[in-house]
């Protein structure tokens, strides 16, 4: 009974050793468990443990690339960059939270805890990681002082960033557009931008920002479990921007800055068989650099509330009853209509009087029996009222629009007004009235609900000069410098059912505009360049007709025109706004930049 | 000391290997970064004494040690109890703080411990053995434990659970088997059951449900407890096949591992010396408990049989606790590796115990 229950404890005993087997076994089989479990996490699962250290060790940070430089045709320089300081801070640098930092910055930066509060507070929804601007645009100086007391306040950062510097900011000022920090809804339209990033905001910045801006390279940054910097190496390097080569001319466009000095208006002028824009002017213009530095309230309020309108920018937003310039576009709709043949003579006495109504030329005294020539040398109305009789409103619109007008010129900018050309559907939509005939007379001078851009002008100008074919204006073009870039080719568009011989007749009559010695626009004459052109002296209010003293506060000028007559090579349009007669105040401006354009550009024929 | 020549020379060898390895690793974790040099020079003299003592224990008769082992229970016990009156160390009171070294007693009390454990079944040798034998050695056992838990070091008490487990098994006790068995399974379900069905005990406060989850689970807590256990992981992971490269460790050098000398040296030798050098050290741990193993049953006394057992559980459960602490396979405490983590308590305690083993062996050459 005794031994029953006694165990051997012999070590010899089987039981004994059995039971030590068992532990081996039991030993054996947890070593087997956790060398699977290294193999696990060695061998299977090497790439994600890699992937989650790389989080731990590297963090990366954008490079930004530097904006493409701006040319004009000749390679001078417009648009640049500059380096610039900005104060930040650094939210996930920073040892003390915000609401202690932001006293001692205060007292450092000397300005006031709610400024400071207000721009941190704006950053909220940035990623923490994205820099708090603090102070935009600092001085070297500045960042200097800044830069010594970094250590004081961790977290503070001088961001060095470049920005866009304008050579010539005042002339090229709508042209070029400006840039502005992007918008959420600029966001949802390229999900590649980042918020706050700069972007064109119009202009050439904006329509060829996809150019322009480069491609953000990446620094990988190795920090350790402090978050101390290791090493820091390009991961990727920033690509810059694409230099574009604009087509506009310095030299021509100062001289057509100079001209207008100042006053409110337009200048655009145009290579004819090309479509390229030489001069793109809108008056008043300002510095473009005023959107880069620190734009100050009262300033932006200063050139926002001015009367003058600069941030319009004229030649494709700003549209215009076009005056006189538009009997051309009469005198082709009626031709075309056979409303009149190149001998049809009206006889001006001064007025015409319809129904009640007396519609006056501004030769008091009439120009006597007038043929088309003679009305487009004398800018007679009452030939073209004449012509209005018989032209239907709406033959005229289909004519005006066929030649570009009420429609977009396709000019390589964003944002480009169509105008207006009254049509009897249109009136009907817009006011539910018929059209009254009477209506019709201030159309056919450009006068009444017509509306033209300058851009729109200058293109005709090139279409009447190249017998029909209208090119497409534009800032860049897949050729020359730009080559490599797959930017601009547009064929000119060719205008049907106007015979050659019709737009002889009105060069004709452009011709003698300029060259006559009772044309209009004599001041636009160059000396062995045979000008052609057009004054406009558009009415801003109707004058009570019996008015003789026409105030020139309401009156624009115009002139459009093209040279030389044969083989034609460059196109203008001049506006003066408020100014008086295009023959005095816009002729002699375009009589300056043909001679310029002949100096240098014009090609002299072989002999 | 003609014991010396009966020496199982591959058990010395193996055992010097693993700490040259342990020497390497910590040397390897003070190039290119800012941590000192002094620990793997300090290391070196840790080895050197541990082998003095290796050599001394496997010269002396454990028998002898056995029969005044409650003496040293004693000692150790009050040294327990004393440890508890220093100021804390990282909020453990574990440490005698000397001049040139610092003397961890829950560590060498582990020898007293088991020396006190087989005193006890030695004497059970004559009799039935029954649950109150289980229930007195489980006092015995559980005085240290209870102190050593006391210092809130969890990590070193949990090694001392072996003790309970062991000599039962070995002397066949049944109903003490069922207690252990019985209670391990109510501990296991009941933490599993807190875990993933929290509706059934109602009666837990959440915040203590949250700190065993994150005890249990540290991935899931990476902003706290479970960092370590992450880096780690992270670390072993990168080594991949063939490792780094030693000094080489990303993930160790940058700093991101803590305790890297100490409770997470095997965390380097994985990210430097990949899954083969992993493979390596568990094969020369895996032939020093065969050789043990071995001389368990190669012994004709009963006592040393357990002696070599108790001393293999035990550093069993410290090995494989630790290597699986490293990937996240039980929760993190604080134990080293035995033989290759910094550290003197440590690095004595294991070499007198494996020193043990070896004396056990050469017993059977001397009482012939």
């Amino acid at each position: 009974m005794h031994t029953q229950n006694t165990v051997d404890l012999s070590p010899k005993s089987l039981d004994f050793r059995g039971r030590i087997y068992i532990m081996m076994g039991s030993a054996a089989i947890c070593f087997l468990l956790v060398i699977s479990g290294y193999w696990s996490l060695q061998v299977r699962q090497k790439e994600r443990y890699e992937k989650l250290g790389e989080q731990y060790r590297i963090k990366t940070k954008p490079i930004t690339s530097s904006r493409g430089f701006i040319y004009d045709r000749n390679g001078s320089l417009i648009a640049q960059n500059r380096p610039t300081y900005n104060l930040a801070v650094l939210r996930d640098e920073m040892e003390d939270p915000w609401s202690e930092l932001r006293p001692q910055l205060a007292l450092f930066l000397g300005e006031t805890e709610a400024l400071l509060d207000e721009r941190f507070a704006k950053a909220k929804d940035q990623p923490i990681s994205q820099p708090v601007i603090l102070q935009e645009n600092i001085s070297f100086k500045e960042s200097l002082r800044a830069r010594r007391n970094l250590r004081r306040f961790p977290g503070l950062h001088i961001d060095t960033t470049e920005r866009r510097f304008y050579v010539n900011g005042h002339l090229f000022t709508h042209v070029l557009g400006h840039l502005g920090e992007s918008t959420k809804q600029e966001l949802k339209r390229n999900p590649k931008l980042k918020l706050g990033e700069m972007v064109g905001k119009t202009g050439v910045e904006r329509a060829y920002d996809g150019a322009l801006t480069g491609v953000d390279g990446v620094w990988e940054i190795h920090i350790d479990n402090k978050g101390i910097y290791r090493k820091k190496e390009v991961k990727t390097p920033p690509q810059p921007g694409k230099n574009l080569y604009l087509t506009l001319d310095l030299e021509l466009q100062q001289l057509a800055y100079d001209s207008l000095a100042g006053r409110s208006g337009s200048v655009v002028m145009m290579e004819i068989k090309t479509g390229e824009i030489l001069v793109y002017l809108s008056s008043p213009s300002f510095d473009l650099n005023l959107f880069t530095e620190r734009f100050s309230t009262r300033r932006w309020n200063e050139l926002n509330n001015s009367s003058k309108n600069p941030f319009l920018n004229r030649p494709v937003k700003g549209v215009y009853a076009p005056g006189s310039v538009f009997k051309l576009v009469t005198a082709l709709a009626a031709l075309k209509y056979n409303k009149i043949t190149p001998m049809t003579r009206y006889f001006c006495n001064g007025s015409l009087t319809m129904n009640d109504y007396t519609a006056r030329c501004h030769a008091a005294a009439g120009h006597g029996s007038v043929d088309l020539e003679q009305a487009i040398r004398h800018s007679c109305n009452v030939f073209f009222y004449n012509v209005a009789l018989d032209l239907d409103i709406d033959q005229l619109a289909s004519v005006a629009t066929e030649l570009g007008f009420g429609n977009k010129s396709g000019v390589d900018l964003i944002g480009e007004s169509k105008g207006l050309v009254p049509t009897r559907d249109w009136k009907r939509a817009r006011y539910n009235k018929m059209w009254y005939p009477g209506e019709t007379l201030s159309v056919v001078i450009g006068q009444g609900a017509l509306l033209v851009t300058p851009v729109q002008l200058v293109v005709f100008m090139a279409t009447v000069a190249d017998d029909g074919r209208i090119p497409t204006p534009h800032f860049m073009s897949k050729y020359g410098k730009n080559a490599n870039y797959d930017y601009f080719d547009h064929q000119p568009r060719r205008i049907d059912g106007i015979p050659e011989e019709y737009y002889d007749i009105l060069k004709s009559g452009m011709w003698q505009v300029v060259n006559h010695a009772r044309g209009t626009g004599t001041a636009a004459a160059v000396k062995d360049y045979d000008v052609c052109g057009k004054t406009g002296t558009a009415q801003l209010i109707n004058f009570d007709s019996d008015s003789d003293t026409k105030d020139k506060a309401f009156l624009n000028a115009f002139f459009a025109g093209f040279a030389p007559r044969y083989k034609p090579e460059v196109a203008i349009m001049v506006l003066v706004e408020q100014a008086g007669a295009g023959g005095q105040e816009a002729a002699p401006i375009a009589g300056r930049l043909f001679t310029n354009y002949r100096q240098r550009f014009h090609k002299l024929e072989e002999p | 000391m003609r014991r010396f020549k009966f020496i199982d020379k591959s058990h010395m060898i193996v055992v010097l290997l693993l700490g040259i390895i342990g020497i390497v690793l910590i040397r390897s974790t003070s190039l290119g970064t800012a941590t000192s040099s002094i620990y793997w020079k300090k290391q070196c003299f840790w080895i050197v004494a541990g082998t003095v003592i290796y050599l001394v224990m496997s010269a002396y008769d454990y028998k002898k040690l056995i029969s005044k082992a409650n003496i040293f229970y004693i000692i150790g016990l009050v040294s327990l109890v004393a440890v508890l009156y220093t100021r804390p160390i990282n909020g453990a009171t574990s440490w005698f703080r000397l001049p040139f070294m610092s003397i961890q007693p829950s560590e060498v009390v582990k020898i007293a411990t088991i020396l006190m454990v087989v005193r006890f079944y030695k004497k059970a040798d004559e009799r039935r053995t029954s649950l109150r034998d289980f229930l007195l050695s489980a006092v015995l056992i559980g005085m240290p434990v209870a102190l050593i838990a006391k210092q809130s070091d969890l990590g070193t008490a949990f090694l001392y659970l072996p003790f309970f487990v062991i000599p039962n098994f070995l002397i066949g006790n049944k109903e003490s088997i069922y207690v252990t068995v019985g209670g391990l399974v109510v501990v296991v379900l009941l933490v599993l059951g807190l875990v993933h069905k929290p509706d059934w005990f109602f009666f837990v406060k959440p915040y203590q449900r949250a700190r065993i989850v994150s005890y249990i689970y540290p991935d899931k807590d990476t902003a706290n407890r479970g960092w370590q256990v992450h880096q780690s992981k992270i670390s072993i992971g990168q080594g991949g096949l063939l490792g780094q490269g030693l000094g080489k460790g990303k993930q160790t050098k940058m700093g991101f591992l803590p305790a890297q000398q100490t409770d997470f040296i095997l965390a380097v030798a994985g990210e430097e010396l990949g899954f083969v050098g992993m493979s390596t050290i568990f094969g020369l741990f895996i032939f020093l408990f065969w050789r043990s193993f071995q001389i368990a049953l190669e012994s004709r006394d009963m006592g040393g049989s357990m002696l070599v057992v108790l001393v293999i559980g035990t550093l069993l459960v410290q090995l494989l606790f630790n290597a699986g602490m490293m990937i996240g396979l039980v929760p993190t405490t604080g134990i080293p590796c035995p033989l290759i983590s910094y550290g003197g308590s440590s690095m004595m305690t294991t070499m007198a115990l494996l020193g043990l083993i070896q004396s056990v062996h050469n017993d059977r050459y001397v009482n012939t």
